[in-house]
């Protein structure tokens, strides 16, 4: 019974802690529009825009959640086990370099991949591979020169995977995710 | 019809765990927004001091802060270039606005975990530099 008390004591601090940094920004926007109403409303405007913008992301991101889900869990877990690190790394360096919308809008999806037992460097090169905007390829040429985009790009592709590789050492014994 | 039934609780269950990260998405493109709003981009440039070293850091961390569309940091780039700061400098600063973000630290490490969330962060603002080094030295030897 007190167990059950415990662990319910656990999950109410940890939802209400979810609250603790929208609150705070929250509340921060309070502070600003008695400062500078006019600002503060058109940064709320800018918000409020941005979200609706990657609303489709979400979407897509809840999408490939259900699909990895659906995976039975010990089959992937004994394909993992089975796979080189490096095929690893570079799927998850061609998965990051295609994806789209801002990051945060990705952590949902890489927690799912963390508790099925990929790694976190692979991880990590999904989210640092994010960088590599190909969509804004030509954009980046425009401003600064095909070979000066094209150098940068190879150059982030290769220490995309050196920070994999370093995460996975310094993680060596990650702590227990609750 | 039984793996059918499976399928829509496993969709509730994605859905729930999803939805559950939501306020914490809302805070990060709420604080986003000020800092657009708020930090007049032009005045960024003026903060650099013209050594190539200090400037690259400067670049490194001015890039962890700002967040946003990659284009923007494209037309500040420019900016700061035009303005006489060294291409090493806007380097990292381009390399650093797209791979870290520490507006975005509460949320992940509230999903990914904070160990996780410091040794990459930490990693990237270091390697933002590496790669701002690399991108040049290779750039000159071509040219």
């Amino acid at each position: 019974m007190s167990e059950n008390n415990k662990n319910d004591n656990k999950q109410n601090k940890k939802k209400r802690s979810i609250w603790i940094f929208p609150a705070s920004v929250f509340a921060l926007y309070i502070l600003l529009f008695l400062l500078d109403s006019s600002k503060t409303m058109s940064a709320l405007t800018y918000a409020t825009r941005l979200f609706v913008s990657i609303i489709p992301i979400l979407a897509v991101v809840i999408i490939f959640m259900f699909l990895f889900n659906l995976i039975d869990e010990k089959k992937l877990k004994h394909f993992i086990d089975g796979s080189p690190r490096f095929i690893q790394y570079m799927a998850m360096l061609l998965l990051g370099t295609l994806s789209h919308g801002p990051i945060y809008a990705w952590y949902p999806l890489m927690k799912e991949f963390m508790d099925k037992g990929i790694s976190n460097g692979s991880i990590a090169i999904f989210l640092y591979a994010r960088g590599i905007k190909l969509s804004l390829l030509p954009m980046l040429i425009v401003y600064f020169g095909f070979e000066y985009a094209f150098v940068l790009t190879v150059v982030m592709l290769f220490f995309s995977c050196i920070q994999g590789f370093l995460v996975d050492i310094l993680m060596k014994n990650p702590p227990q995710t609750s | 019809m039984n793996n059918k039934k499976s399928k829509i609780q496993i969709f509730i269950k994605t859905s729930k765990g999803f939805l559950k990260n939501i306020p914490m998405m809302i805070g990060v493109i709420l604080l986003i927004s000020l800092i657009k709003t708020f930090v007049s981009f032009e005045t960024i440039s003026t903060l650099f001091i013209g050594k190539p070293l200090v400037d690259t850091a400067l670049g490194a961390i001015f890039g962890s802060i700002l967040a946003g569309n990659s284009i923007n940091s494209y037309i500040i780039g420019k900016e700061m270039l035009a303005s006489g700061i060294s291409l090493l400098a806007v380097t990292s600063f381009l390399v650093a606005w797209v791979t870290v973000g520490f507006v975005q630290i509460p949320v992940e490490s509230k999903i990914l975990g904070g160990r996780f969330t410091l040794i990459r962060n930490s990693l990237s603002v270091i390697l933002s530099i590496c790669i701002s080094m690399t991108t040049i030295w290779i750039i000159g030897g071509i040219s």
